[in-house]
């Protein structure tokens, strides 16, 4: 994949609603190709930022440059409107025009660009294709699902080949199934076509399969931006961590006796046992309070014990729901505190039973308490 | 449904006796609107008088399509309607989108001087408007003549664009506003951002996407406008005998009182009228319960559209409309009241207070502001009876005809009302038990209360469905009588509904004209037909004065009324 320089830069923008701090001194930069996406829950500044890119809202202060031309400069009282951006949007409500054909909106950015009939044809062809609705050109606005009207919404915003391209939520209308097989095939043509994509979502799933990069954002500010795994697997802060996938959480202090590029950690709500993590960090000294997270599937649940150790321990299975592809296990540890942890689908456990757990040092990551 | 688990001896009891009184009021509320038109349209077919010995002939209709001045006020309606509706809906478009979508400054108090703007009452407002676009006189001319190159007044309210003016500068632009506005803020928001963003200026964005998208509520407003003019009467009354304009209002209102009066003709025009009416019904009815493809968004709080520089003109603009629609009437009509000669700024000392003494000691007045309060006090009160048994009914119950009645509410706002006020002169002309009632007051309420009862029973019926059934069935199971039910659980819970549609009651009552025209006598004559009558003899300074206090009872009950959020009755 070949990814350009910055394509867009946003510097510090804010934006109020009334009292309410939208975006605090917010800086990004998107690389030209990249799929970049903003992920955080309702209320973060995620939408925000994507409607003040797309110039439909104008930041209190800040600046944003496309390429190396400035279309936000608070301070300089430039804001170029959104006609004059070329930039592409999806709605989230797809805003497919009603009283328009399936073709006539495909076709609207094209006619206002005042380009020619015979031009105009070929491009929404082009378009729909890309999308795969050739034979819907003729339908009109409300007669589509929905699934088609984000297709349409799609191959509008693509139609002029605009320099980026906007998605604000456009899963978060279809059912379950339409939206993993929309997921692949938005990743499919966004590669194919090899634009520039801002995407807004609140899903993780989403933001981590879809993009190159993620921007986890929180009350206005970026917690961290990162490749997917990177965000996953090596959260900077407990809002991502938390955010990104579930966890299990215990306290413990620090102890000795582990080795080398590894810390021991005395959990104080289970008497005797120890976990060991991996760490890049220089070990902190012994005493302090910590707490340790596990992603529950990184959580290996047995009938049987494996061998013993650090990071092993035994619980009881209390609750085991069938979920599908996999069970959800409820375990009471010694000392009485309970974890949701994941088991395979093929487990011969029984609620009751008693379960051994084991975990990698490097699935274990510590915090500060 | 609850029905069917019910017992049977509730079953039998519901048969018996609320059955039997939910067809009373639909009997009393056909002999209230349909015994009216029926008879308006019989007696276009007979010769006698109300109440004489019934000679059938079709005398009446050979004459009213034989003859041209009647032919031609038809015709002058219609054209009236279309000029006023052509002019004023592309501009409440322009206005109500501005208001709506735009972050024009102060949007939310423009928006409330289009509300006052609706409550004037239209003859007042007219005769602020002759102060300044009268021939010879008016200031406006005058100002006009005094510019080199003109030097002669170019206005004259007098004429056929006169009228139109005095319609869209009164209320033609203010209700589309009205209706218009909260529909465009109900717009899903991105239909039009997706224009903008895909490359069409804010301009070409509304007149590609908002207005064709909005076009079946466009014409749904259209066409209530136009329903709606068909009330027209007081202006023309004024503004067209001086150069021989009659709609068909003022035609029949001259057929009547002339001498002696051509009842055969008046109701033969009018039922023509009718039938002219009835497609118009029909088509709205059917616009209105098809399904509109307007979509209703709101998952983010829309973004105005920025103005930019041009936002003071934008402002300036609205702002001037506002204030041509009600403080430039109303200043002028304020100022007539304290003129020696209504109009004669130029007279060496223009200026008097003797007018508002003499009205005030006139017993005829001080009769007449008894008679406003009577009629609009009682129409309040009978309206919010009636009313709210009748929403009750089409809303909540499973009455079979329920349909009908809901149908039956709904007609009078298609009925012109001096055709309302011509049919209740003949039913209580010509029924011998109903004829003590003609010349009192009773007579006027009941013709106000028809002529309100659209609206009223809309507004309760929209708040009825917001409540929850479970409350009344709660109650009902509790064993609860339904007169006890309504009177203990759907009364209280519907109160500030019922105080709103007494204020428009009142407000409509008050300034209604064209209905009570026909049924007041010289005993029972309200302020709002006093005011008519001295423009007529051209006592425009007691007029004046007459039409401010008229004014003031409306628009300060509507001011008072919207403490009670009487903005939910623009919404029908």
């Amino acid at each position: 994949m070949t990814v350009g320089g910055p394509i867009l830069r946003l510097e510090q923008l804010t934006k109020y609603f009334g009292a309410f701090k939208a975006l605090d001194a917010l800086s990004l930069e998107i690389d030209e190709g990249e799929v970049f996406t903003l992920l955080g829950p309702s209320g973060c500044g995620k939408t925000t930022t994507l409607r003040i890119i797309a110039g439909l809202e104008q930041p209190d202060a800040g600046r944003i440059w496309l390429g190396d031309r400035p279309i936000v400069s608070v301070g300089d009282r430039i804001n170029v409107p959104p006609h004059k951006r070329n930039m592409g949007m999806v709605f989230q409500s797809y805003a497919i025009w009603p009283h328009k054909t399936v073709f006539e909106n495909v076709a609207y950015p094209l006619r206002v660009r005042r380009v020619g009939d015979a031009e105009v044809r070929r491009k929404v062809e082009w378009a729909l294709g890309l999308v795969g609705l050739e034979g819907l050109a003729q339908r009109q606005g409300p007669q589509l699902s929905g699934g088609q009207q984000q297709r349409v919404a799609l191959a509008r915003a693509l139609v002029y080949e605009p320099s980026v391209l906007l998605l604000d939520e456009p899963f978060s209308n279809l059912d379950a199934k339409l939206r993993e097989q929309m997921r692949v095939q938005l990743k499919l043509l966004l590669k194919d076509i090899k634009i520039t994509a801002v995407f807004v979502t609140h899903d993780q799933v989403e933001a981590l399969s879809l993009s190159d990069r993620v921007a986890v954002m929180n009350q206005g500010h970026v917690e961290q931006l990162g490749a997917p795994r990177d965000l996953y697997e090596r959260p900077a802060t407990a809002f991502v961590r938390d955010f990104l996938g579930s966890t299990v959480l215990l306290r413990g202090y620090t102890g000795d006796g582990a080795p080398a590029g590894q810390v021991a950690i005395h959990l104080t709500d289970v008497p005797g046992v120890v976990l060991h993590a991996a760490t890049d960090e220089p070990v902190p000294p012994a005493g302090r309070e910590v707490l340790v997270a596990v992603r529950p599937e990184d959580v290996h649940v047995r009938a049987e014990a494996n061998g013993g150790g650090p990071n092993a321990l035994v619980g009881t299975l209390e609750a085991l729901l069938f979920v599908g592809d996999h069970y959800e296990c409820r375990v009471v540890l010694p000392g009485a505190q309970t974890v949701f942890l994941h088991a395979p689908r093929a487990t011969r456990l029984r609620e009751g039973d008693a379960v051994h757990l084991s975990v990698a040092p490097e699935a274990v990551s510590v915090w500060p308490a | 449904m609850a029905s069917i688990s019910l017992p049977l001896a509730r079953r039998r009891w519901q048969l018996n006796g609320t059955t039997l009184g939910y067809t009373a009021l639909l009997g009393l509320l056909a002999l209230l609107v349909l015994y009216p038109v029926v008879m308006v349209v019989l007696s276009s077919f007979q010769t006698n008088r109300p109440g004489q010995a019934v000679t059938w002939s079709l005398d009446a209709w050979r004459v009213a399509l034989s003859d041209p001045s009647m032919v031609q006020a038809v015709w002058n309606t219609i054209l009236l309607m279309l000029a006023q509706h052509g002019l004023s809906l592309p501009i409440a478009v322009a206005l109500a989108w501005v208001l709506a979508r735009t972050d024009i400054p102060g949007a939310h108090w423009l928006e409330f001087g289009f509300w006052i703007a609706f409550f004037l009452p239209a003859l007042p407002v007219t005769l602020g408007w002759i102060l300044l676009l009268d021939p010879e006189y008016g200031l406006l001319n005058q100002a006009v003549a005094a510019i080199p190159f003109v030097g002669h007044p170019i206005f004259n309210i007098y004429s056929f664009w006169g009228i139109v003016w005095a319609h869209v500068a009164h209320s033609s632009i203010a209700v589309k506003v009205m209706l218009l506005t909260p529909a465009f803020r109900n717009l899903d928001a991105p239909l039009e951002e997706a224009s903008r963003v895909t490359g069409a200026s804010t301009l070409g964005t509304v007149w590609r996407i908002v207005v064709p998208v909005m076009a079946p509520v466009l014409l749904v407003v259209a066409l209530l406008s136009a329903i709606h003019s068909m009330q027209a009467f007081e202006v023309e009354a004024i503004l067209g005998p001086p150069f021989q304009f009659f709609i068909f209002s003022t035609k029949v209102y001259r057929l009547i009182n002339q001498e002696p009066p051509l009842f055969a003709a008046a109701t033969a025009l009018s039922t023509s009228v009718l039938v002219l009416v009835v497609p118009l019904i029909f088509l709205q009815r059917w616009l209105t319960t098809r399904r509109s493809y307007t979509t209703v968004g709101g998952q983010f709080r829309a973004a105005k559209v920025r103005l930019g520089r041009g936002r003071a003109l934008v402002f300036a603009g609205v702002l001037a409309a506002v204030l041509l629609t009600t403080a430039v009437p109303f200043t002028f009509l304020m100022l007539g009241t304290f003129m020696k000669l209504f109009g004669f700024f130029n007279l060496p000392a223009p200026w008097t207070t003797e007018h508002w003494g003499r009205v005030f000691g006139d017993p005829i007045f001080l009769t007449s502001v008894r008679n406003t309060l009577a009629i609009a006090l009682g129409t309040a009160v009978v309206a919010v009876a009636l009313f709210s048994l009748i929403a009750y009914v089409a809303v909540r119950t499973r009455y079979a005809a329920r349909g009908t009645l809901d149908f039956i509410s709904w007609l009078p706002s298609t009925l012109p009302g001096i055709i309302l006020g011509l049919g209740l002169l003949w039913v209580f002309l010509g029924n011998p038990l109903l004829r003590p009632l003609y010349g009192t007051l009773a007579i006027l309420i009941i013709a106000t209360v028809i002529s309100t009862m659209t609206l009223g029973v809309q507004i309760i019926k929209s708040h009825l469905v917001q409540f929850s059934l479970e409350l009344e069935e709660a109650a009902r199971i509790g064993g609860g009588s339904w007169w006890h039910v309504y009177r203990h659980v759907v009364l209280p819970l519907l109160t500030p509904v019922l105080l709103l549609v007494g204020a428009v009651s009142f407000i409509s009552a008050a300034r209604n004209v064209s209905t009570v025209a026909l049924l007041a006598t010289s005993g029972t004559r309200p302020l709002s037909l006093l005011q008519l009558d001295f423009m007529v003899e051209g006592r425009y300074e007691a007029a004046a004065v007459v039409g401010v206090i008229v004014v003031l009872l409306t628009t300060g009950i509507a001011l008072v009324a919207r403490v009670f959020g009487l903005r939910v009755a623009v919404r029908d």
